[in-house]
């Protein structure tokens, strides 16, 4: 598991974003609000309702 | 009368719900409201290649753990959909009691199950432990390793119990029902970072903003050094105010607080599908839906900004 500051460092870093897996977790730091909340994960464990 | 319907019924039946008015109030609105939850030991026999009707008796200790630790939670929370706000604080403290007491005797009753008194040692431990993650909780931590030794302990249990005591209803062998448990623990963590972003996009601010508690994606702008971290610290105390809510849940998404968890939720997801393929189960489809329901809105999340598959992504 990655630290949170070694996350960040490595999500930032235009070295390591270019080829490598952050490129899409990239482009959710740059979504606007709006669209991550149009999408936003509705699960929770105490309403996922399973009908 | 489905499964779910039928192991609702059998608490109802039970004399000690007949005796406890408010008891039986709890389950019956339980009836109304089908929690994925509640039906993992469902899943746990299918996966293993039993009937499904085997789970009852885990179907229904699991639902009354879970409505314990809900009347519970809100009371720490100080949820205002809690139902302490309804019946006192006192009769929710005490409903939650015998919920708790209530899931254990349907399990040790349980005669056609050999492994009952095993499923019973594991309901207990399980509220032993989630206990033990609500008391870590109320003391918001603050730290990575605190937020994550409260989710393994607050979070998981529960998902690890209801899958585990499925799979001795099943009368799994003792590896899978194992494997399962720990497939559990790992759903449990997913869930917990789910709820964690729904609590921190949610408008207007819920408990955890005007608490100033720290779910995983405000953890994360408070701890990390990125340029706007003196501001969210700073709007934290005006989240009240809707225009302060949307800055500070703005620089969630652009300090990566939002890609960090989901970076977790897709290595979770993994790690689980992973598990889940050295699983010797009759059926394992079960659980593959379960892991694809809860990953399904991280998929929708990608597309909707253009990004690449998440298989792609790691």
């Amino acid at each position: 598991m990655l630290s949170m500051q070694t996350f960040y460092s490595s999500l930032f870093s235009p070295k390591v974003n270019q080829a490598s897996s952050f490129q899409a977790l990239l482009q959710v730091a740059r979504a606007s609000l709006k669209e991550i909340l149009a999408v936003r994960s509705t699960l929770a464990w105490d309403t996922w309702d399973a009908s | 009368m489905g499964l779910y319907e039928e192991s609702i019924q059998s608490l109802l039946q039970h004399p000690t719900v007949k005796n406890w008015v408010e008891l039986g109030q709890a389950i019956e609105r339980a009836a109304a409201r089908q929690l994925v939850a509640w039906h993992f030991p469902i899943k746990a026999c299918e996966a293993v290649g039993v009937p499904a009707q085997n789970a009852l008796p885990a179907v229904a200790a699991i639902t009354c753990a879970h409505m314990a630790i809900i009347l519970i939670d809100d009371l720490l929370d100080e949820d205002p959909r809690g139902a302490h706000l309804r019946i006192g604080i006192g009769r929710a403290a005490n409903l939650a009691v015998g919920l708790n007491t209530l899931g254990i005797r349907i399990l040790l009753e349980a005669k056609d199950c050999k492994e009952r008194v095993r499923a019973a040692a594991a309901l207990n431990e399980m509220m032993q432990r989630t206990a033990y993650g609500q008391d870590l909780d109320v003391q918001n931590a603050q730290t990575e390793e605190a937020y994550w030794a409260v989710t393994q302990s607050k979070s998981s249990p529960f998902f690890a119990a209801a899958l585990y005591i499925g799979a001795l209803f099943g009368s799994a062998n003792p590896e899978t029902a194992l494997q399962l448990k720990h497939f559990g623990e790992i759903f449990g963590e997913i869930m917990q970072i789910h709820d964690d972003l729904n609590d921190t996009l949610i408008s207007p601010a819920n408990v955890d903003w005007l608490k100033g508690r720290s779910p995983l994606p405000i953890l994360f702008a408070q701890l990390v050094q990125h340029p706007e971290r003196e501001r969210f610290i700073q709007l934290r105390t005006q989240v009240e105010d809707p225009k302060a809510l949307e800055e500070a849940q703005s620089i969630l998404v652009r300090c990566g607080a939002i890609s960090y968890c989901i970076n977790e939720l897709i290595s979770r997801h993994k790690q689980a599908a992973s598990l889940l393929g050295e699983m010797r189960l009759s059926d394992p489809q079960p659980l593959i839906q379960l892991l694809e329901e809860a990953i399904a809105p991280i998929r929708h999340l990608f597309t909707a900004v253009g990004a690449d598959l998440i298989e792609e992504n790691n």
